[in-house]
């Protein structure tokens, strides 16, 4: 499993290095609005991975027949979450 | 504009995005794990720090994925230097050096306080541009459309301001 991960990887981040979006000036052009290409990107990879991403939870299961489980991001509320150093060091933020 | 990396031309927006779509997709499939690049910063911590923090169930079961994927990143990197021309160490940061300059130990300084801030933004919102404007948004998750247009807003602000009104490009 090491492997697939591993090659998983590498595509991920020859397409990154390849494309622009490790590229210094390019994510500078997106942010000044003179280059297209990392929303482009951004845009591409979102509207590909919605559909199939509803597609894989409808279908309900991975190749080894396990059912998908997508850990969801916590929604941290700000009017009763204080940041706090104690928690960085601690464990509650997560 | 080409890329820094050997003036290559870049490749077209919808074939890269593509690929990382088929990357994020695969992972799910294959393997039933949701995209992530900044969890394994604490992957990363969690081999050298011995505090409770890092030392949770999420962080110690997350490690023997994140850690090949990322070790795989470096190397599609390190490929696509390769193929492209050669690998060598390179410190030129295009826009970065024709504008601001600030000699190495400056350029140095920048970029170790803008890890700092990568580092602790990304935890503090919980993920990164990967986790939550790939994924996130893609699975139509609140946080993560709330974070990605935080840090969006937050990139355009400073670095409008930073180039186009401290630096006058």
């Amino acid at each position: 499993m090491a492997l697939l991960y591993l090659a998983l990887g590498t595509l991920f981040g020859f397409v990154l290095s390849r494309s622009g979006a490790a590229d210094y000036n390019y994510i500078q052009a997106m942010f000044l609005f003179t280059s297209f290409q990392l929303y482009g990107i951004i845009g591409t990879a979102v509207v590909l991975t919605a559909p199939g991403l509803w597609l894989l939870k409808r279908y309900g299961r991975t190749v080894s027949g396990r059912p998908i489980v997508v850990p969801l991001k916590p929604l941290h509320r700000l009017r009763n979450r204080v940041v706090d150093v104690r928690h960085v060091s601690g464990s509650d933020l997560r | 504009m080409p890329l820094i990396l050997h003036n290559l031309t870049p490749i077209h927006w919808a074939v890269a995005g593509a690929g990382i779509a088929l990357v994020t997709l695969a992972l799910l499939f294959l393997t039933n794990r949701r995209l992530g690049i900044s969890s394994g910063f604490e992957d990363v911590c969690s081999f050298v720090l011995p505090v409770s923090y890092f030392a949770r169930e999420a962080v110690r079961s997350a490690r023997k994925w994140r850690m090949p994927f990322i070790a795989g990143l470096a190397i599609g990197g390190f490929l696509s230097a390769v193929l492209g021309g050669g690998w060598a160490p390179i410190w030129t940061l295009g826009l970065f050096d024709q504008v601001i300059g600030f000699g190495h130990a400056g350029k140095l300084a920048w970029m170790f306080v803008g890890g700092l801030f990568i580092g602790f933004g990304t935890r503090l919102a919980d993920g990164c541009t990967s986790g939550h404007g790939i994924f996130g948004l893609s699975n139509f998750e609140l946080p993560s459309l709330v974070t990605t247009m935080s840090f969006m807003g937050a990139g355009i602000v400073t670095t409008q301001f930073i180039y186009r009104v401290l630096f006058h490009l």
